[in-house]
Parts: C-alpha cells; sequence; structure tokens
C-alpha cells in the first residue's frame, strides 16, 4: 500500500505545470544516478563491467531486431562500451550525440531496404532459408549492406508467407498480395521511431535511460513522462469496458499491464497480466492485428464502440495463442471480484482462482484481494466444505500488504514475511488479526508465472506447514519496487520516474525466493517448462542471500508430504492426462530445437513445415486432447440468487465453471486433497 | 475500572528480600555486620513504604494519598540507591553493595515505569501483538529481572557473611514481614486468574473492533482466536482452587469467559449471516437498478421480497446487538468489581 500512496502522491504534481522547458541530457543521466543509487536496495558498482551492460542493454532495446545497425556502425560505437561509466557519473551525453544520428540515418537505409525489396514480386520458389540467428528475437549484426538487405527480404518473405498461411483460411491464394500488408507493418516499425510522438532524439536518450535502470536488476526501470502519462489516463474511471489497462514492451509488443478487478476481463479467468495483445476482433467487423501498433492505435480500436463483443487474441507467457471473447462492461467497484466455486464428489472442496493480488480502494469502496477472499471462503464454509484449492498459477503478484493479509487468514497469528532495506534494518510483516478464517487442508496452486506476492504466500504457507503447494517451481521473484520521481525542474513540475527496486523480501525461515523461487511440495508437469523465462535468467537479478533476524513462527504439523506424493504417483498411469502431459512436453522439447534450425521460404517446403507446427500445435492443444469433465463444480448458493437476475455476470460464470470442470491440474489437486483428509 | 498497572508493580515488590534477620554476634561499628546491617536498615524502610503504598491502593484509599505513598515509595527507594552507592568497599569487596544497588535500580526502573533501562522494548513490541499485550509482556519480563537481581543479592549476602563468618539465621517473622508476605500471596493468586482473564478480554477487544470495523476477514479470524482462548483458559481456570475459600475472582473470570463463548458461538454467526444477507441483497439491489425500465414483474417482486427479508433481519441484529453489548457490560463490571472487592478482603492493612 506504501508504494501505491507513494505513486499517487507524487502523480499528483505531475500536472501543476505544463510549462516546456529543455534540460540538458546530461543533468537528466546524472539526476538518474542519484536518485537511483539513494532508493535502490543494492545499488551496482559503477565500473567498467556497469558500462559494457549499460551498452549491451541500451543496443538490445535500440536494435532488438538486430536490423538496423551493421558491424561497420557497432565497430564505431562500440568504442564507447567501457566509457558510459565514466559518463554516468560525469553526467556526459556524448555518446549519445554521436550514437544518435548514426542510427537515425541507419534507420532510413532501412526504410530505402524495405522500399525497394518490396516494390516488386519476391520470388518464393528459389530455394532459401531463415535461420535461426536471422529470427527475430536474436540480436545479429550484419557485416555489411549487402547482407542486411539480404536478412530483412528474407525475414519479409517469412512474415508473407506466416501471412498466406493465415490467409489460406480466407481463400486468399496469391502470396505476392501480402507483399503490401508486411511493407506497410515494416515501415510503421521504422516511422514509429524516426517520427516518434516524444521527438527521435528523445526516444534514443529514454532508451538509454532504461538502459542504465534496468542494468540494476530486472525489476528496476525508468519512466518517461509520456509513459507516466498514458498510465495516469489509462487508470482513470471509465463507464464501459474490458478493464485492460496495457503497455507497451521492449519488443514495441503491446502487453496486458493491469487487469482491473471486477472487470470482465477479469471476470473472464483467461487473461493474465503480460499477455501479449496480437489482434481484435469487433462482432461483426474485420479483424485489426496489431503487429508494430502503438498502444494510442490499440485503444482507438478498443474505444470504437462503446458497447458490445469482441474477440481478443493474445500470446500467453507459455507462447500459446489464445483467443478470449469479452463484452464491455461496467466495473462494479463495490462487489466481491473474486468468485468461489464447490467442487462435488467424494467431499465437498472450495476453489478460488485469484489471477492477482490487487489492494483495497477505499474511496472507490472497493475491497482488497484478501478481504474478497475470505468473504468467498466464508460461503463456502456454510456449504460444508473440507478443503480448499487456491489457484495462483500466471499470478504475478501485487500489494504485498494484501498477501500479508491473505497468508493471515490461513494462519493463526505470528510473523510472515520479513522486508529488508538499503539501511539494513530488517521489519517483520506480522499477521495482523490472531485466528483464521480457514483451517482445513489448504492446496496453492502454482505455475512458473507465479511471481512475487504469489511467490510470498506459498512460501509463508509452506513454512508453517499450512498449505501443500503444488505445480511447478515459481518465478523467482521476491523484491518489492516504489516509483521515485527523477525531479528535472527542482519542484517546478516537471519530473520522469524510476521504479526501483528497494526492497528485499525474505521467507520466515530467514531464506528467500528471490532467484531460486518457490519449489512445490508436489510437482505437475506444466507446458510452460518448454519455453520460460525465470528470473534468474535475467541479466542482472539480484542473488539470493538470508536475512540476520530472528523470527519467531509456530510451525503446525507437518503435512505427509511424501505419502500424498507416493499417491500423485500411483494416479500417473498412461490414461491420466498429467502422464500425457509429460510425453507431450518431451516431444515438443525436441521438436522445437529442431524447428528452430531453420526455415525453408520456398513455398512449398514452407508450406510442408508450417503444417507440420500445425499438427504440433493441435497436439499439444492439452485442452482439447485430454480434457476430462471429471470435475462437478457448482456456483455457491449464496451467489446464485443475485446471479439470476445479471445474464451477463451468469455467462461469465458459467464459463468460469465449465473451463475449472475440465483442468485436469485443479481435477489432481482434488485427489490429493481427497488423500490428504482421508490421513487426518 | 481497576488500575492494574499500580497494583502489578507492587506485586513485584512485595517480595522483598525480608526472610533474614541478623543475629549480630559482633556489635561494635564498622565491623562486616554493621557494613550488612546498613544495607538491611535501608531494604526495611523500602519495605515499609512498600506495604503502606499497596494497603493503600487494595483498600480504596483516595486517588490523592495512593499517590503521595508511592512518591514516598520512589523516593525512599532512590534515597537508598543513593546512600549505599556511596558505601566504601568492605576490605576490596564491592559485590555485596554492587548486588544491591543493582536490585534497588531494577526496582526503581520499575517503580517508575522506565522499562526500557531493564530490557529490549523493541524485542518485546516485535513478539506483541499491541501496545496491552507488550505491556503485560513487559511486566512480566520486569518480574523475572527483578528475581534474577533478587537471587544475586541473596547470592551475595551468603558469600559476604560466609566470608566474613557472620551467623546468618532466619529470626521470628515481624508483622511486616507477615503483611507483605500476604499481600504477594494475593496478588500472585489475583495476576494468574488477571492473565486469563486478559487473554480473553484483550482478543474480544479485537473481535469487537472487527465488528465496528465491518471486516468480515478479521471478525471471522478474532473469532475463532477468541473461541480457542475461551475454551483452553475455561480449563485452566477450572482447576485454580479457591484463595481461603474465596471463589468470587475465579467466578467473575469465568462467567465473563462463558459470556465470550456465547459471543463467539451465538451472536457473532448470527451477524456473519447479516452481513451475507446484506452484501446479497445490495447486489441484486445494483442489478435490478441497473435494468432500469426493462424491469418485469417478476424483478420487482424479488427485489420487494429482498427488502422485506433485509427490514427483518436488521431489526433481528439490532436486537441482539443490545443484548451482547448489554451482557459484556455486566460480566467486565462484574470482574472489576469482583477483584476490588477480593483485595480489600485479602490485603492486610497497614
Amino acid at each position: 500500500m506504501k508504494y501505491y500512496i507513494c505513486l499517487w502522491g507524487v502523480m499528483a504534481g505531475i500536472f501543476i505545470s505544463s510549462k516546456s522547458y529543455s534540460q540538458a541530457v546530461g543533468e537528466e543521466i546524472k539526476l538518474l544516478k542519484s536518485t537511483l543509487e539513494a532508493n535502490h536496495v543494492s545499488p551496482r558498482t559503477i565500473d567498467d563491467q556497469f558500462s559494457k551492460d549499460v551498452f549491451k542493454r541500451f543496443i538490445k532495446l535500440i536494435d532488438p531486431s538486430g536490423l538496423t545497425l551493421t558491424q561497420q556502425e557497432y565497430a564505431k560505437i562500440k568504442a564507447y562500451e567501457t566509457t558510459l561509466d565514466e559518463a554516468y557519473t560525469a553526467g556526459d551525453d556524448s555518446f549519445l550525440k554521436i550514437f544518435a544520428p548514426i542510427f537515425k540515418e541507419k534507420l532510413q537505409k532501412k526504410q530505402e531496404i524495405i522500399e525497394k525489396i518490396t516494390s516488386q514480386p519476391l520470388n518464393f520458389t528459389k530455394q532459401d532459408f531463415l535461420y535461426s540467428y536471422e529470427k527475430l528475437d536474436t540480436i545479429f549484426h550484419v557485416a555489411d549492406a549487402e547482407s542486411l538487405q539480404l536478412i530483412i527480404e528474407r525475414r519479409i518473405k517469412y512474415a508473407c508467407l506466416l501471412q498466406y498461411e493465415e490467409g489460406k483460411k480466407l481463400k486468399k491464394a496469391d502470396i505476392q498480395s501480402y507483399i503490401p500488408q508486411v511493407r506497410a507493418v515494416e515501415l510503421r516499425k521504422i516511422k514509429r521511431i524516426l517520427e516518434h510522438a516524444e521527438g527521435f532524439d528523445n526516444y534514443v536518450k529514454n532508451r538509454f535511460l532504461s538502459a542504465i535502470a534496468s542494468c540494476y536488476d530486472p525489476h528496476t526501470f525508468y519512466m518517461n513522462e509520456s509513459d507516466v502519462q498514458h498510465f495516469m489516463a489509462s487508470v482513470s474511471p471509465q463507464s464501459l469496458s474490458f478493464g485492460l489497462i496495457f503497455s507497451e514492451n521492449e519488443q514495441n509488443e503491446i502487453f496486458v499491464q493491469q487487469l482491473i478487478p471486477g472487470s470482465p476481463a477479469w471476470n473472464s479467468n483467461e487473461l493474465h497480466e503480460g499477455d501479449v495483445l496480437l489482434s481484435m476482433q469487433w462482432a461483426g467487423k474485420e479483424l485489426v492485428e496489431f503487429n508494430a501498433a502503438s498502444i494510442e492505435e490499440v485503444e482507438k480500436t478498443i474505444d470504437q464502440s462503446n458497447q458490445g463483443t469482441a474477440k481478443f487474441t493474445v500470446r500467453k507467457k507459455d507462447k500459446k495463442i489464445q483467443t478470449i471473447e469479452l463484452t464491455k462492461a461496467l466495473t462494479r467497484q463495490d462487489e466481491n471480484v473474486v468468485k468461489g466455486y464447490v467442487i462435488h464428489g467424494k467431499r465437498k472442496i472450495g476453489y478460488i482462482s485469484l489471477p492477482a493480488f490487487y489492494h483495497s480502494m477505499k474511496s472507490a469502496g472497493k475491497k482488497g484481494c484478501a478481504q474478497d477472499v475470505g468473504s468467498a471462503i466464508l460461503k463456502m464454509k456454510k456449504e460444508g466444505i473440507e478443503g480448499l484449492i487456491l489457484d495462483i498459477r500466471n499470478n504475478g503478484g501485487g500489494s504485498i500488504d494484501e498477501c500479508a493479509d491473505l497468508a493471515g487468514i490461513f494462519i493463526d497469528e505470528g510473523a510472515l514475511v520479513v522486508v529488508n532495506d538499503k539501511q539494513n534494518k530488517p521489519v517483520i510483516i506480522k499477521d495482523a488479526n490472531r485466528g483464521t478464517v480457514f483451517d482445513e487442508p489448504l492446496i496453492v496452486m502454482v505455475n512458473r508465472y507465479s511471481a512475487s506476492a504469489s511467490e510470498l504466500l506459498s512460501a509463508t504457507l509452506q513454512d508453517y506447514n499450512r498449505a501443500l503447494i503444488v505445480g511447478s517451481n515459481t518465478y523467482g521473484k521476491a523484491t518489492g519496487q516504489g516509483i521515485e520521481a527523477v525531479d528535472l525542474s527542482k519542484g517546478k513540475g516537471k519530473m520522469s520516474f524510476a521504479n526501483i527496486t528497494e526492497i528485499k523480501i525474505y521467507r520466515v525461515n530467514g531464506k528467500t525466493a528471490q532467484f531460486v523461487g518457490v519449489q512445490p511440495d508436489i510437482t505437475l508437469p506444466d507446458l510452460s517448462e518448454i519455453e520460460f523465462q525465470r528470473e534468474s535468467d535475467e541479466p542482472h537479478a539480484i542473488r539470493p542471500d538470508a536475512v540476520n533476524k530472528k523470527v519467531l513462527y509456530n510451525k503446525l504439523p507437518e503435512i505427509p508430504v511424501e505419502d500424498l506424493k507416493q499417491q500423485h504417483l500411483g494416479r500417473m498411469t498412461p490414461s491420466n492426462p498429467l502422464y500425457k502431459l509429460i510425453e507431450l512436453i518431451k516431444k515438443t522439447k525436441t521438436i522445437s530445437t529442431e524447428i528452430k534450425q531453420e526455415i525453408p521460404l520456398e513455398l512449398k517446403s514452407f508450406e510442408l513445415w508450417f503444417s507440420k507446427i500445425e499438427e504440433k500445435v493441435k497436439e499439444s492443444d492439452i485442452e482439447a486432447n485430454f480434457s476430462t469433465d471429471a470435475l462437478q463444480v457448482k456456483t455457491i448458493n449464496a451467489d446464485l440468487v443475485w446471479l439470476e437476475q445479471d445474464n451477463y455476470a451468469k455467462k461469465m460464470h458459467e464459463e468460469v465453471r465449465k473451463n475449472i470442470a475440465k483442468d485436469f491440474h485443479v481435477a489432481e489437486c482434488y485427489q490429493i486433497l481427497l488423500d490428504w483428509i482421508a490421513t487426518k | 475500572m481497576f488500575n492494574y498497572s499500580i497494583f502489578f508493580k507492587t506485586v513485584l515488590l512485595c517480595f522483598m528480600p525480608c526472610a533474614f534477620s541478623l543475629q549480630v554476634s559482633a556489635q561494635t561499628f564498622k565491623t562486616p555486620v554493621e557494613y550488612m546491617d546498613f544495607i538491611f536498615v535501608k531494604q526495611r524502610e523500602i519495605t515499609e513504604n512498600h506495604m503502606s503504598y499497596t494497603s493503600a491502593v487494595a483498600h480504596g484509599k483516595s486517588a490523592r494519598k495512593v499517590d503521595k505513598r508511592r512518591k514516598e515509595l520512589i523516593n525512599s527507594n532512590l534515597e537508598a540507591i543513593k546512600s549505599i552507592q556511596t558505601l566504601p568497599d568492605w576490605k576490596g569487596d564491592v559485590a555485596l553493595r554492587d548486588s544491591a544497588v543493582s536490585f534497588l535500580n531494577t526496582s526503581y526502573h520499575i517503580l517508575n515505569e522506565d522499562y526500557a533501562k531493564i530490557m529490549d522494548l523493541e524485542d518485546v513490541a516485535e513478539q506483541s501483538y499491541d501496545q496491552m499485550e507488550a505491556y503485560i509482556k513487559v511486566q512480566d519480563l520486569a518480574s523475572e529481572k527483578w528475581g534474577e537481581a533478587d537471587k544475586r543479592l541473596d547470592e551475595q549476602v551468603a558469600i559476604f557473611a560466609k566470608k566474613n563468618n557472620i551467623n546468618l539465621v532466619a529470626g521470628e517473622k515481624t508483622d511486616l514481614d507477615k503483611k507483605v508476605e500476604m499481600s504477594g500471596k494475593v496478588m500472585k493468586y489475583q495476576r494468574e486468574i488477571y492473565l486469563i482473564f486478559f487473554k480473553c478480554n484483550n482478543q474480544e477487544r479485537y473481535l469487537v473492533e472487527a465488528i465496528k470495523k465491518n471486516d468480515l476477514n478479521a471478525l471471522e479470524q478474532n473469532r475463532s482466536a477468541l473461541e480457542k482462548y475461551a475454551t483452553e483458559n475455561m480449563a485452566k481456570l477450572a482447576k485454580i482452587k479457591p484463595f481461603n475459600a474465596d471463589n468470587s475472582i475465579v467466578d467473575a473470570c469465568r462467567k465473563y469467559i462463558q459470556f465470550c463463548l456465547k459471543e463467539v458461538k451465538e451472536y457473532v454467526p448470527a451477524t456473519q449471516d447479516f452481513y451475507t444477507k446484506k452484501e446479497n441483497f445490495d447486489k441484486l439491489a445494483k442489478v435490478l437498478e441497473e435494468k432500469g425500465k426493462n424491469r418485469n414483474q417478476a424483478d420487482v417482486d424479488a427485489y420487494n421480497k429482498g427488502v422485506k427479508d433485509i427490514n427483518l433481519a436488521t431489526n433481528k441484529y439490532n436486537a441482539s446487538n443490545e443484548l451482547i453489548n448489554k451482557a459484556r457490560s455486566e460480566a467486565i463490571n462484574n470482574w472489576n468489581n469482583s477483584t476490588q472487592k477480593f483485595f480489600d478482603k485479602h490485603i492486610p492493612k497497614h
């Protein structure tokens, strides 16, 4: 909560003055340095290594596809690789003064190349390949202008071929007809930089400052004034909405930054923070692709209609493509946004899914997630549940206070987490209330995308022996961030901001989930094992350490983990969807390495390659292939009365209910809980 | 309400070492006996003042009188520290003098509630839920510290006596000794029951706060905690025997815990039901409000039924609220009166 208040407090000051001013870039660099050093929990040593890291990071941010600069230019700017530390300390912007014109020239050159390539038909009969190192996510500084042109041509061909495959469904057969479309997207990407709303030089400067900040750790980042203004606009109250707040990532993709609790997007239980938005289609209208689109363009499309239904296609963190249908609706601020369901069968077990740890907004009459979960549990207790599944898979975190409050409803009393700041004065966050809301067996479901507050919750409940943690090893982020102003005008109104890692968070046992994550008690296979990134994969991730603080906490009796694990393994027979999933993961891992090697650019070979991929995708559609409707999931009785009167809410509820019923990870957790209850 | 803070200090300090009296075998001044006696005389003065202060509090003397006695007690303690501190060593031996000063210093800090001088209050705060609990914990820790200082002093007295061939014999108990001993017993007994009362009472305070704040999680958490404490402490209370055939404070405490159990088993679940009903009604009302002109007769009927149900539930809730508040006041007043009467009856007058 502290951080949230801090955010709004400083933001209120932004709009005091709209007077424009010019501030030396060097001064801004120095100010960012002093802000980072004053607040970062473990600031970096500013030396040659730091300089190299900033350089590498900057190149990755400014030219992510590696298709603007050639080795010739790279050699010129490489001279600065070990001087950026001194420039950072002195507030010297000479590197940017050298870099910006070179980069501008090369972007213009790239523009010309694309125009030239796409002004005539492309040859799709020639045997050619796009090699893995040329793929879009690889930095590769090509040798010279000639090879640059060749690789750009290959990528354009690849983009045309992909569109062609998509278009097949619409029976558009001529591959050449896709060239203008691809050309427009590629040129738009460049134009967005050359004619950036902030101005080209500011764009380059902001990327440089972002590179500096992110070398402190993966969660420290720089926010320029327009980022902040966009954020302010996106959280302002709206009448009818889908409840999605977007932001732009380093690859210039639009991703879901936040789901508004209680909104249609939230209630769908299908969207998560971090999902990349690929396209959108209003009912009865044409599909709009968001390749290289700006946030403004996305929002314009969303605002086209103030009501109605639209399909959103997103890429999930596990690279899976998913389409979700949403209807704009009023987000009810006073409604409990957490819904509970009761799984019937041998015993009644409660199920709650929590996509994020949202905090309370008392002024809007909105409760925090801990209150909402508690209230759902109370209703389920009335129905006689004997155990509970709390699903925080894909939950990327949120408010630490809410996380502590939520842990508190399952724990009688004592320390919940330990927080340490740069002054090295560890503070224990204790359970605010003695007693519990729920005492019966509890399973917390996690996966690789359960991060931050999700990891704190599972770690605390694990340390107390309060819950059995089931799923896969979590992400590994145990730090907290605060937003600090980088005041350029000494209080006169204009400023940018830095989101800074200010605290490290520890488990009550003194260890941390930072870098290492939380190891589940029982591991379930997860498709995200194939391709995923965890905190430990980040180049500047803070390393794990321990906190020197005596923490008093009373462990509950041991959970019979080994017995439950054995019984779980006993169920892993070939007919079990989880068993099939393990097989699929093994197979997909091999295939994904194979298909990454080279992509054919000759039409027939590409079609073959593509159909092979499609086949694999179909095979990997776990819901379609392995789904069982084994679970009898029911809505809580207390909710039925008002749901009967609200058709939209009823429909959403029904969708979620069906999805839970066919989720075989949930089904296994239900079985584990039955085994656990039987031991009592 | 009865002032437990003042009373607790007397509990601590009524155990001043007074069991020893000296069989003086050498009469000359500046002998080890005289040296030791000097310390004992100072202690006796403090014990006198303690007893009269305890008596003033126990027998309902006016606040002005109680305060006057308290000041006298603190002054005599300070006086004793000063004079014992200035004692010279006894043939190079300072252990007896220093342990007496340390003991008196501890007493002095406790009387002044200057607990930070004898323990790490931050540590205590981290182990406690709120100020009231921390205060109780501090008092218990202070009692321990005081006990340790007392033990050290006793040891030094014995060592000093042995070294200097002084024969320590347990003497006849004086009237003052008997009064102090009795007061100690009364307060130890009361303290044991008070802690039982406190644990439930403090937890019940949280429960009431949660009800006031309309905080459903806190309500359920504190309800379950109070149920646990009430049940555990009821069992503890059953094992406590009457004090000189007087079971009044045990009975008063039991009545309060019985009230708590009724509160958690009947009143709170009814309150939770009421909140759920209200929440559901609010949702229903909102949904129907949003329907606007599209409302049909069935919607109107559903709304009217909702209004009727919620009105009935509200009346019932208000009535039970009044009853529970009355029952709480009665149980707490009964405990306070019983405690005051208990002290008045058993603490000797001085």
